[in-house]
């Protein structure tokens, strides 16, 4: 029997058998005999390779995420969507988007759409949980387009400003 | 003593007041914000009054919303915790005024102590060190400069009103100077409604060393040993003990005695904490006082047996302390690690959010103060700290090894957390060393990320395995492997994505 989950972009696939009271449950192909010694609300007792294991675990729309020892894992029980492809620079190059690290609130936005800004310069002061940040071009480039204004409330990862590489439109 | 207080908090301190408060047969009132309707501090309550939006500046910091509530509902006494009210001295009168009792000290003592900046001069006059600080900052950037140049650079910007990191900001360059000072006004205004600041000269790798005092209002005060409160992150403690690895008994003796000189000369009762600097060389200098509650106050109460919050509501209801110095013998060692709702890879961003599991460790010596349940909320308008996990053992290595075990019987599932990291500075060998130091996270976590997780295939068994269809959060009991029902594996099959 077999089954597959999703980790960060991989695919993880479980295999398993019965052998006597126990399986022979393989993850990618390296295998471990496991035994499931009681299951309730919420969590789960395992013995791996001998070892027991107490394990907590919540289903979360597609998401799966567990709780070993401390150290939390999360899976999707289906394959992740391709993800609009943006104009990344490669390899860590230059973000044409500066995207919300948190939800939070826009304290101040300090620039306005076509203005040229310096790597380093303040675009935009975010607050969460009463901690102001702000966030920083990393260049030296031209404000495109701002999605944001003061106050607004703002999730993780949205988009607040797009700008352009000066470099680029140089050369351009 | 009291017949009802009104707990003017939230989160896990307030869960905490109200335990003590259960335990003296006190009525107890709990306020909220429209954030935190579903709150378990509410629980713990035996009346819950809101007191404003989900911003702390129109509910929790709402002087006439919290005063009127506690009047409506017949309260005589006012517990602000930490944070907050708590050091607000225009709220100690006003709850004095309205004929009730703010649970702390003095506002006198609070306005003494509570300003840094004049705590500093008070402090300085009585003979004991302060770090060279400006005390007024000049708002023009070209006078700013000059003014800040005899401190030398890196130099630290703190709120006068402030406490808990809020408002502080490090700089190590002129040119971010007139920057982080607006900043740091502004953080301050946020979130002590008080937005001065002043500007100190930062000094490297110190010991953060703080004093517990213990004062009753007939004139008796104690103090109760210190804790070492040294790793932090963003100026915030994360991990806190006591005794302090860093403290010979006969610098305690001069800490404890600069601590109790100061309080005395602030006509100070009530509990409250004397913060230091400890160089490398041992100097100490004088931090702040902390007039209110610690969010760290567990250690001290594992080695003193003591109840702190018990201790400020006698005292607060005109009781004498009915102990002395000498009956205050700390024994053993207590640990503290705060679990925060953070992301510790990416700079320790907050992370809100609803928790979907959390359970709670146990066993030996272990303590949890919770402000979280499964399926609460974080939320994105307050601290995200979410609980703190206290350890006692009869010395530091068993304390510590009674912390690395209760963090990982801990779960918690939802928001990112900064339970990993926890994890692996309890073990890591300069923490066992105890090299406690302010710049531990920098020098020993520069850049940190999650390692290999060693429970994988567990893990994605765990999730697998099915649920039950009435239950979309746990585990169905049809998963218990039987010769008689279905086994979970022959059931996995539902789970199946390809064939």
């Amino acid at each position: 029997m077999k089954t597959t989950l999703y980790a960060d972009g991989e695919e993880l696939t479980l295999e398993y058998n019965k052998d006597g009271d126990a399986y022979e449950v393989a993850l990618n192909g390296k295998s471990q005999r496991t035994q499931v010694v009681a299951t309730r609300d919420g969590a789960v007792t395992l013995i791996v390779d001998g070892k027991p294991l107490q394990a907590y675990v919540v289903r979360d729309g597609t998401r799966s995420l567990v709780s070993i020892a401390g150290l939390p894992y999360e899976f999707n029980h289906e394959p992740p969507k391709q993800s609009r492809t943006r104009q990344r620079g490669a390899g860590g190059g230059f973000e044409p988007e500066i995207l919300s690290p948190m939800p939070g609130k826009i304290l101040e936005v300090k620039v306005a759409e076509g203005e040229t800004v310096e790597a380093g310069q303040t675009l935009i002061l975010l607050e969460a949980m009463k901690m102001e940040n702000a966030l920083t071009a990393e260049g030296s480039a031209r404000i495109t387009k701002i999605h944001v204004s003061d106050g607004d409330l703002v999730e993780l990862g949205q988009i607040l400003v797009e700008l352009v590489e000066l470099e680029l439109l140089e050369t351009e | 003593m009291f017949k009802k207080i009104l707990i003017a908090n939230r989160g896990e301190i307030a869960t905490r007041i109200a335990r003590t408060c259960r335990e003296m047969d006190i009525a107890i009132v709990a306020v909220y914000s429209e954030a935190d309707g579903s709150s378990p501090h509410l629980c713990a309550a035996d009346e819950v009054v809101c007191v404003g939006p989900a911003s702390a500046s129109e509910s929790y910091l709402n002087i006439e919303a919290v005063l009127a509530s506690a009047q409506q509902t017949g309260a005589d006494a006012i517990h602000p915790g930490y944070g907050f009210l708590s050091e607000n001295a225009t709220f100690a009168r006003a709850v004095h005024a309205a004929g009730l009792t703010f649970i702390g000290p003095s506002a006198e003592a609070l306005s003494a102590v509570g300003n840094k900046i004049f705590a500093r001069q008070t402090v300085t006059k009585l003979g004991i060190p302060v770090i060279p600080a400006l005390e007024n900052p000049a708002s023009n950037p070209s006078v700013l400069h000059e003014q800040v140049k005899p401190l030398g650079y890196p130099v630290l910007i703190k709120a006068a009103a402030g406490g808990g990191g809020k408002g502080m900001r490090i700089v190590r360059e002129e040119a971010e100077l007139v920057e982080a000072v607006s900043t740091a006004q502004r953080e301050a205004q946020a979130a002590f409604a008080e937005g001065t600041v002043y500007v100190e000269r930062f000094i490297e790798r110190p010991h953060h060393v703080e004093v517990q005092i213990l004062g009753d209002t007939t004139g008796n005060l104690i103090h109760l040993g210190e804790r070492e409160c040294s790793i932090q992150r963003r100026y915030q403690k994360i991990v806190e003990e006591t005794p302090s690895p860093a403290v010979s008994q006969s610098l305690r003796n001069e800490l404890t005695a600069a601590a109790l000189t100061i309080a005395k000369a602030a006509g100070y009762y009530n509990a409250g904490t004397v913060e230091f600097i400890l160089d490398s060389e041992g100097n100490f200098y004088f931090l702040e006082v902390n007039a209110r509650l610690q969010v760290e106050h567990p250690i001290t109460e594992w080695v003193t047996g003591l109840d702190l919050v018990r201790e400020q509501i006698r005292i607060a209801a005109g009781e004498s302390l009915g102990f002395s110095q000498d009956d205050v013998q700390p024994i053993g060692h207590a640990l503290e690690c705060r679990l925060y709702a953070e992301d510790a890879a990416h700079g320790f961003l907050p992370s809100p959010g609803k928790v979907l599991v959390w359970h709670a460790p146990y066993g030996p010596g272990v303590r949890v103060d919770s402000g979280v349940e499964s399926q609460t909320d974080v939320p994105v308008y307050y601290d995200p700290m979410m609980a703190k996990i206290s350890t006692w053992g009869i010395d530091r290595e068993q304390a510590r090894r009674r912390m690395a075990g209760a963090l990982r019987q801990t779960a918690i599932l939802g928001p990112t957390t900064n339970l990993p990291f926890l994890i692996e500075l309890i073990d890591h060998p300069a923490f066992t060393a105890g090299e406690t130091h302010t710049a531990f996270l920098p020098d020993y976590f520069p850049d940190w990320q999650p390692g290999e997780k060693p429970h994988t295939l567990a893990a994605v068994l765990a999730a697998a395995l099915p649920r039950s269809p009435n239950n979309g959060s746990g585990l169905g009991e049809t998963s218990l492997p039987s010769p008689e029902t279905p086994t979970p594996w022959q059931q996995l099959g539902g789970w199946r994505i390809s064939s």
